[in-house]
């Protein structure tokens, strides 16, 4: 979509090409620096290595995992987990959220439970995952669902109320199936003030769902760590950390990153 | 059975040919709307008539707090009255409907679509194939002169242009009769004036029936075949006053400039009474 008059795009484009890539130097200059400062206390040997492994150990335990192909298995069972207890979320907290948005009384009932029940951390639902689903893939993801769904709710019922009345009334005029003005107008409409609510909703579901893994059997990144610290290895424990941290930047850059852009270019708000 | 059913069909349809075509686009029957809150009651419309035939323009003018703005949404349909009833051809309306869109004062385009899907919006909630939806679509844009920016998203526009799409959004969907509620009121007055030459010849040239609500007296003078003047507390229609000047008109001509004067010296002191209709003003 090529929008900006050629003369205009032509003058930033030279400008960008020519501009020296601060944001980036720095980025990489502090975590070179962090990197080092991490070589020079493990140096310094302050804690003996088992218990203060240097980056070496970490890369040589992280290689080791991918190389055996424990952690391609583990990142594909805990992905798939979050993806179908994410998407369920969106689903259930999408319909709860539009629900109390539009309709006072259920904004009165449903509403003062899924406030109180965010008060909830997601791991206590763990217990009853495991009495009413047993050990298995259901009560994992039940947790995982029970971690985001109240935020998801919460943040659609915002974005509900977000959209300009006169919006809606406009879209009314023009007849169409409650449906159609849900599909057309309702959703797209609460995305400004939604997207943080979505990302909101994903962090608590990773969280969850690792919290959910440690104390869980089959393979997976949580349980992974567990291994970790069951054979007392430090490296392998802080090696599955930085994947899980490199996991949840990756999902905010490529998923919630875009979203993001999205509204921004619609809506002509400010880049934050 | 079948050749039957198909035998009987066209007579029915020929029954409402029988009717007058002269049956008004809009009336407005015996309309009361109060509003309570804690602190106050206000009648805002009492006992309120108006017909506006096909293919006029009816301005309704006065103070804010008049009920103009209340009226028009009973009109559209938006609040629903508390005596009377509105009809359009005849029938009773239930509710909003696309046969009375409005142009309203601002934001209500939607910014999630770009004008294009703004302006084919009502189209496809209509049913109308998505072919036939795109040349519609170019028609409006055209009229209201945005092609150029077919693909812009709502944030890029300026005011003026803004209620260019909806203009054309509005009269893509072919109404019975376009609702105005001050669609220039918060533009700046260059741009108002060009919108106000352009409403005229978009009128000329549509024959569209077009009831707009506003405050400014000369843009009601300027523009309608008939201006409804409304005084408040409670909100009712204190006289109209049919304008018979040729269209296009200019904001500058003293026909315009001159009757305005009387008429908002009219609204200022209840005492004096603008020269009416079949009188100085009726050419």
């Amino acid at each position: 979509m090529s929008r900006a008059p050629g003369a205009l795009a032509a003058t930033i484009g030279e400008t960008r090409s020519l501009k020296v890539p601060w944001k980036a130097l720095r980025i990489a200059a502090f975590y070179l620096g962090l990197l080092s400062a991490w070589q020079l206390i493990y140096l310094a040997e302050f804690w003996p290595p088992y218990v203060f492994p240097g980056p070496r150990d970490v890369y040589e335990a992280l290689r080791y995992n991918i190389e055996n192909g424990d952690l391609w298995e583990a990142g594909k069972v805990t992905l798939r987990r979050m993806a179908i207890g994410y998407s369920l979320s969106i689903v259930i907290g999408l319909a709860i959220g539009v629900a109390m948005g539009s309709l006072k009384w259920v904004d009165e009932t449903l509403g003062s439970l899924v406030l109180g029940l965010q008060s909830l951390p997601s791991v206590t639902w763990f217990p009853l995952a495991l009495l009413w689903f047993g050990l298995n893939e259901r009560a994992i993801i039940f947790v995982v669902l029970m971690g985001s769904v109240n935020s998801v709710a919460i943040s659609s019922r915002t974005g509900v109320l977000g959209i300009p009345p006169l919006q809606l009334r406009a879209a009314r005029m023009f007849g169409g199936r409650w449906w159609e003005q849900t599909l057309y107008v309702v959703l797209p409409g609460m995305l400004p003030s939604m997207v943080q609510g979505l990302k909101l909703g994903w962090s608590f579901a990773w969280r969850s769902l690792l919290a959910a893994e440690l104390l869980f059997v089959s393979i997976s990144l949580g349980h992974l760590l567990q291994v970790g610290r069951d054979l007392n290895d430090v490296s392998q424990v802080v090696a599955i950390m930085l994947v899980i941290v490199a996991v949840g930047i990756a999902v905010d850059r490529l998923v919630f990153g875009r979203l993001e852009g999205w509204v921004n270019e619609r809506w002509g708000l400010r880049q934050p | 059975m079948t050749i039957e059913a198909s035998q009987l069909a066209p007579a029915r349809e020929d029954r409402p040919a029988s009717e007058p075509a002269t049956l008004p686009v809009l009336q407005v029957r015996g309309v009361s709307k109060r509003f309570n809150t804690k602190r106050s009651d206000t009648l805002a419309l009492s006992n309120i008539n108006l017909d506006v035939a096909e293919g006029e323009f009816v301005c309704v003018v006065g103070p804010s707090g008049c009920g103009k703005s209340t009226l028009l949404n009973v009109v559209a349909g938006f609040e629903l009255p508390d005596e009377g009833e509105v009809l359009t051809s005849g029938t009773p309306i239930r509710g909003a409907g696309s046969d009375r869109v409005v142009v309203f004062q601002e934001a209500a385009l939607f910014p999630w679509m770009n004008v294009r899907a703004n302006i084919e919006f009502g189209l496809k909630l209509a049913g109308v194939p998505k072919q036939e939806r795109r040349d519609r679509a170019n028609e409006y844009l055209k009229l209201v002169g945005l092609q150029p920016f077919d693909r812009a998203f709502v944030h890029e526009l300026s005011g003026g242009m803004k209620q260019r799409v909806q203009i054309a959004r509005s009269l893509a969907v072919d109404p019975k009769i376009l609702l105005m509620d001050e669609p220039f009121a918060a533009l700046d007055a260059q741009t108002r004036d060009v919108l106000q030459e352009e409403l005229q010849s978009i009128w000329q040239r549509t024959g569209k029936t077009i009831l707009f609500i506003t405050h400014n007296v000369r843009e009601a003078v300027l523009l309608a075949d008939r201006v409804i003047v409304m005084s408040p507390s409670p909100g009712r229609i204190k006289r109209e006053i049919r304008i018979s000047l040729d269209h296009p008109r200019s904001p500058d001509s003293h026909a315009v400039v001159d009757l305005s004067a009387d008429i908002r010296e009219e609204l200022r002191n209840p005492d004096h009474l603008a020269v009416g209709p079949g009188e100085r003003w009726t050419i």
